[in-house]
Formats: C-alpha cells, structure tokens, sequence
C-alpha cells in the first residue's frame, strides 16, 4: 500500500519473513497407489539452513539518524531519544524470546507486539564503567570472545555453550564495540521485557518527487524502523548522557520483569551497536509553559488613578516625556510612538518642512505632543544616516528640477504665442518659425524691455533715441512689434528701402 | 518658477515630466515605514508598556509615518525649489513608503496595519518562532477583543488641522479557518522582543515554536508531572490519526524510576488506552500497539492562540 507525499505511516512491526535462526526445512511425499500394490513409504528430504543476522554489528548505512542529534546540546528533558533504521524489518530480524509476541486475539486492550531485539540504553556519566578508547561514549571495541565470555563480575549474554563455539568458530577476528553498565542502572534503566514492543514501529513516509533517487536509479528509501528509548533525560548533573543502541538478544531473562540479574556481577556488559553522546541542558522553561503564560494586552501604561484628562491621554498610548525645548526651558511633553493602543484615522496634513512644524500645541492644558516631531527628526537622522538613499534621492531631486527648468523656459518662451499649449511644451521638434521667433525673443525682448541693471547699453552715436526717425533702421519696439506679429523685420526695412513700406 | 508650482496645469506638467522613482529610493521609504532600524525607545517609549513576558498588539499610526517619511524627504530640501518639487511629489513618496504605486496614491483607502510586540524568554531561546495573524477572532473570542475603539477627539487638537478623529474596531465574529493576513515584517528588534507587523486589521495570532521533523517525547509543564497527549489512532472516518480529540486529552506519563527519568511504559500504555475508551465510546478503539504507541509519543511543537485585546 502506498503512502501518499507528506503522509507517514506507522506500522507495528516489520515481521521478516524468516527471523534469524536455525531451520530445516522437510519435504514429504506420499504416493498412494491402487490396493492391490504396496505403498511405498513417504519420499522425504531435509535441508537444514540457518537464517543469520546482524548479531554483532550493523552495516555502515544501517544507521540513518538518531535524535537528539550527536554532540547536540539543548533542552532535550522532554524528548525521548530515538534511532531511524534502514530498512523495515531490522529490528525483528533476531527473535528475541522463542514465542513471544504472537498477535494475542486483537482488540483487547494495549498489548505490546513483537519484541524487538534492539534497545536504546541512555546512560549517565557514572552508570557505565569508563572507557579509554571512547571517553565520550564509554564503548571500547573487545574481541568476540571477550563479550561472549566477559571477566568475572561483569554479566555477558546468556547462551548455550554450542552456539557460542559455533560464532567463535564463524568470526574468530571479529572485535565488537561493548558497553559496561553497572548493574544497579542496567535494572533501573533497561526496558522491562513486556514493554519491548512498544518502542518499536515501523515508519513509512511517503515518497515525493522533489526527493533525489538512491544509487543507481533505485526509488528513494521510504520504510524505516524506528526504536524509542524508555526513559527521559533526567539525572545527570552535568547534563551529558549518553545513549546506546544495544542488542538485548541474550539478556531478555536478566530484565527486570523476567528473572532479574542474578547476584555477585557489577556490571553488564552490552554490545553497542550504535552510540552517540548529547547534552540536555534543564533549567530552560518549557516553550509551552512560556507561551501559556504571555500577557496580552495593549501598548498603554496604566494610567488607573490619574486625573480624567491624563487618564484619557495614557488610554490613547500617549506617555509623559522629559522635553527640553530650544529656548532651554524643561517640561513635560506627550509622547507617542507609532504603535498605537486604538486605530486613528489618517490626516494628510501638508508636508512638514522642519521638524517643529509639527509641534501640536494645545492651549488647554499648555501641553506639547511632540510624537510627530520626534518621528520627523528620526526619519531625517535615519535619511542622513545612509548616504546612499540620500544620494539617490538627491538626485532624483536635481533631475525633477533640471526638467522642471527645461519645462518653465519653453513655457516662458511659448506663453505669449498660446500656439502651443503646456502640454506640448518638452516636444522635441519645434516649427522653423518658431525658433526664429525663440531667436528673435531672446534678442529683442532685452532690447525693448526695462534698463538692464547695469544701466542701458552705452550710446556713443547719441543716436539711440532717434532711432525712430532713420528710415533705414527700425526702432526696437518696431522690431519687437514685426516679430510678434511673425514678419520677418529683414524684408519689411528691404521694403521701406524700396520705398514700398 | 514658483509661479509654474503654484498653478494646477503647471504642476500637472512637472509631475508629468517627471522621471522615474529610483528602486532603491522607494525601497528603502517602504523599509522605513515598517520602522526598520529606529531606535527602540522610539516605539516603546516606556519599559512598562511592553512588560517582560508580554504580548502587545497595536495599529501604526499611518499619521506618524506620514511625519517620517516627510522628515526623510527633507533631506533634499536643500533650497525653495527643491523643497517645493519634494512637496509636489510627497503623496507618490508617501505611496510608495506603502508599498503602494505612486499613481494610486490618494485613490486607495489607506493602508491598515495592525501587529504584535512580544517581549519573552521565549523569543530569545527560540530563534525562528513563527507568527501567523488572522483577520478574525475565531469561535473562541473573548469579550472586548481588538483595540479599542474610543469615540470623541484627542487630547489635543492641532492647530489648524482640526481635531483628530477616531475609527474602532469592526466587531469579532467570523467563521474558522480563515486566511492568513500577508506579514509584512518579522524581526528581533532586541533579542527577547519580536515584533510583527501585519497588512490588515489583525485579531487573532498564532505563535508557534519553530517547527521540526517528527519526534517523540512528552510534554512538561512546570511544577507538574509531564503528560502525553492522546490522538486518534484511526478505526473510522471521524478517528483520523494523528489528530487531537476536543478538548485536548491527555494522560500522566507516569515513572518507574522518577530520579533516573525511567518511564513506565506499559503503565502508560494502559492508561493510554483507557482514555482512548473513553474517548472513542461508544465504539471500540483499535488495539494500542506499536505503531499506534509511536503515534501518541509524538512530540508536537508548542503553539499558542492568542487573541488580540485586553486580557482584563
């Protein structure tokens, strides 16, 4: 059954098919004949084999993540270590006790399910017997020989002596990682042997696409075995713990609801599958807690006592400040920030040139609100402050009154000939008459206007104020005048010359 | 030119010639008026208003960042022409301190943006709290929910600008399952306060601590033993897995070692289970095994619902 993108799926157990184990398997055939012939008697074979599994140790990948997460250091006192396993079945493969864990008629209550074999120990400093090879974690790699038969005091594995032999013989150079605990917290900490099947389950994620195939083109992993640990982390006064992934096959008549260690050992050696160390730090409040006890509210003081005005000013999020005007005199001013207790409606006001524009003064109570003013003066300081926006914003200003500029000269110059309107005052191609009259304005304006402020133009012939009574010159105001009206003043002198004026 | 700004077609005209607004101008306006990079003090004037281990929820005052930004843009008032083309074009860069394309700038009703301040240990121990404002209260809203709304004027009245007026509130009641309003700012001012700023009238807010992959643990609260809270573990349509039945059950997790932390698993198993008889009755829950045992050990991330108004 597929699981569906962002679904998982937790499954009871991952039965194998087979557990680890010796088998024979027997073929038996019975071939009846007719009466009157003998039968003979029933063909039969027998293949013995034997299922084995990860009994000392797990493959490289097999581990796929474990949680806390090694070396982590946090508030884990609420968290229940587990390890993700590849591949579904792993922790079922090696039966645990012979008959355990059969399905009981279903729907009676809570019932465990098949044990597992796994099991996560977490461990305190003090609870296991240090090691020099790994000072983090307590494990120190032992020949097979050495776990299978331990020194005195220390508890190994109960088997029978012939399956010992037979792993002897079958991995004489195998070194396996082992953890010594002391007996007080292996009967403290283990799991009991009716709780096993609790902590594992089978977890199924649903694969998505956005996932990358495994090696060579295969479908992403998507079953994965999970196995919880029993206890939380508490009791360790310097906060570290460390948690191992044991193989409890072998020690299921030690647990502490079965038979219980036998007397005269001090520790108990384990073979750690897996191993990682974290710190949990306690102390920190719980996030819930934190949040369950926020309170909610308004951004206003209490203002519970005050006369009626200043009362109703603090319900408005307003809050008394130390002001010190420019003249140097101290008072007391009304503050308010932009987060507001009460929503305001907007006022566009005009534009703020200083920051003292926006003083609001009120006659009544001779109180200053000096909220806007103080927001105009931070957004100038936070402006200052980046040369970059004001650089850009400059100009971006400068371009607007270049063109403004442009604009307003072509507007001077056009204004009086109302043959073009504002809007067509930045089109790039002007009429030729219209350039000559641009031409002729800039010359004969000053001609025919006011004094310049240096004093009008030197006149050496003294002819200047008889201008109009030369024939053969026109008047400035004569010019001015031919050149309004859009004649050329060149071909009316040439006329007049001629005589046809 | 002052002759050419004080007639309407010769405004029209400037602002018609007008370049473009640089990008990184109307950004850094739209960074200002959600008060990035102001100093603290200038929000919360007073420790009081923002207690430790407080939630604050509060509308901007659009007015107020009306005078911020007219204080930006006085940076470029360095003569009368200038000041006056930074007047002329001040409703575009008003707009578009919002957000808000200049050409729209006095058609739109103006923006309504509401938030949260949040001063907790909280904020400081979980970087990466997520924040989620709704527009409405939701079934379970308390009595007075939302700021205020206070008929009449202020305390004072500007001179020449009359008196500034007030709009409340709409009333709280709008079915579950709402849209989130779009968040237009999340930071950390300091390291134990948040602020969030929201577009729209915000009146209901989700915190909820960051949230992680699927892990397993209990759920402390102080003083008191941890509990586990109880799921469905599927048998029908109206048990789906994984989710909380009303009213959020939940069990003592219960030791076998207390010092050591050492759970009674089977204890907790059972009374698991009891509780989901009585949860599932009339009809029987499937049996509690494995899997179903990995479903309740789920350890989901904190969150809270809050809200917005005065808690008395």
């Amino acid at each position: 059954m597929t699981v569906s993108p962002g679904e998982i799926e937790f499954s009871d157990d991952g039965r194998p098919g087979l557990p680890a184990g010796d088998y024979c398997l027997v073929v038996e055939q019975q071939v009846e004949l007719p009466p009157e012939f003998v039968s003979p008697e029933p063909y039969r074979n027998e293949q013995r084999m034997r299922v084995t599994g990860p009994h000392f140790g797990l493959g490289p990948q097999d581990v796929v993540s474990v949680y806390p997460p090694a070396q982590a250091e946090g508030d884990f006192s609420a968290a229940l270590c587990h390890v993700i396993l590849r591949g579904r079945g792993l922790p079922w493969e090696i039966p645990l006790e012979p008959g355990a864990g059969e399905p009981g008629d279903g729907g009676a209550g809570a019932e465990p399910g098949l044990p597992p074999w796994l099991a996560i120990v977490l461990l305190a400093p003090g609870e296991y017997v240090p090691a020099k090879a790994d000072e983090l974690t307590g494990a120190q790699p032992v020949p097979l020989a050495n776990y299978l038969n331990p020194p005195p005091a220390v508890l190994g594995p109960d088997f029978l002596p012939e399956r010992k032999n037979r792993w002897l013989a079958e991995f004489p150079d195998l070194s396996c990682p082992v953890v010594d605990v002391t007996s007080e917290a292996f009967a403290a900490v283990a799991p009991l042997a009716g709780e096993l099947g609790y902590l594992a389950h089978v977890r199924e994620v649903g694969a998505s696409a956005g996932q990358p195939a495994g090696a060579a083109g295969e479908l992403p992993d998507t079953q994965f075995a999970v196995v919880l640990s029993n206890r939380l982390p508490s009791g360790s006064p310097s906060g570290m713990y460390v948690a191992h992934l044991v193989s409890l096959e072998g020690f299921a008549g030690y647990l502490a609801d079965r038979d219980g260690l036998p007397p005269g050992y001090s520790a108990v050696r384990l073979l750690s599958l897996a191993r990682w160390a974290f710190t949990s730090t306690t102390g920190q409040p719980y996030i819930g807690d934190l949040l369950e006890g926020l309170d909610i509210g308004v951004p206003e003081l209490d203002g519970s006592g005050a006369p009626e005005p200043i009362a109703k000013a603090i319900s408005y999020g307003y809050v008394p400040a130390d002001y010190r005007t420019r003249l140097g005199e101290r008072t007391v001013a009304w503050y308010r920030g932009p987060c507001l207790p009460v929503q305001m409606m907007r006022n566009m006001q005009p534009i703020y040139e200083t920051a003292e524009a926006a003083l609001v003064y009120d006659s009544q109570t001779g109180m200053f609100d000096v909220s806007f003013a103080a927001g105009w003066q931070a957004g100038r300081l936070l402006a200052l402050a980046d040369r970059q926006f004001t650089t850009s914003f400059l100009a971006w200003i400068r371009d607007n009154h270049r063109l403004s500029q442009l604009l307003l000269e072509r507007i001077e110059l056009f204004r009086n000939y109302r043959l073009l309107g504002p809007g067509d005052m930045l089109t790039p191609r002007l009429p030729g008459r219209m350039i000559r009259r641009l031409i002729a304005e800039g010359v004969a304006a000053p001609l025919a206007g006011p004094p310049p402020l240096l004093g009008p133009p030197g006149d050496p012939s003294g002819l200047h104020g008889h201008l109009h009574r030369l024939p053969g010159l026109l008047s400035p105001a004569e010019v001015d005048r031919l050149l309004r009206a859009g004649q050329d003043p060149h071909t009316v002198l040439a006329d007049r010359i001629r005589g046809n004026g | 030119m002052r002759a050419l700004l004080d007639s309407a077609e010769g405004r029209a005209a400037v602002l018609g010639a007008a370049p473009d607004l640089p990008d990184d101008v109307g950004r850094w306006l739209a960074r200002l008026c959600l008060l990035h990079d102001l100093p603290f003090n200038a929000l919360v004037p007073d420790a009081r208003m923002l207690p430790a281990e407080s939630v604050r929820f509060f509308v901007i005052d659009q007015n107020w960042l009306d005078s911020l930004v007219d204080g930006a843009l006085s940076v470029a008032a360095v003569a009368a022409v200038e000041a006056a083309l930074v007047a002329l074009h001040r409703p575009g860069l008003q707009a578009a301190g919002r957000g808000r394309a200049a050409a729209s700038a006095g058609s739109l009703a103006p923006p309504v943006w509401t938030g949260l301040l949040l001063r907790s240990a909280a904020v400081a121990g979980w970087p990466g709290l997520s924040v989620i404002g709704y527009p409405d209260a939701g079934p379970a809203s308390r009595p007075g929910a939302g700021p205020a709304s206070r008929p009449g004027a202020g305390p004072a009245s500007r001179s020449g600008a009359g008196p500034a007026s007030r709009s409340g509130a709409g009333p709280a009641a709008a079915p579950d399952g709402a849209e989130p309003l779009p968040l237009l700012r999340i930071d950390r001012p300091a390291p134990s306060v948040l602020i969030a700023i929201f577009d729209g009238f915000v009146r209901r807010v989700e915190i909820a601590e960051p949230a992680r992959g699927l892990h397993f643990g209990v759920r402390p609260s102080a003083g008191q033993p941890p509990r586990v809270a109880v799921r469905f573990i599927g048998g029908g349509k109206q048990f789906p897995p994984g989710v909380q039945p009303p009213g959020e059950p939940s069990v003592e997790a219960g030791f076998r070692d207390a010092a050591r932390g050492v759970l009674d698993i089977g204890g907790l198993a059972g009374r698991l289970d009891a509780k989901l008889r009585e949860v599932y009755s009339p009809v029987t829950p499937p049996q509690l095994r494995s899997a179903a045992f990995g479903i309740e050990m789920v350890a989901a991330p904190a969150r809270r619902f809050f809200v917005a108004g005065h808690a008395r």
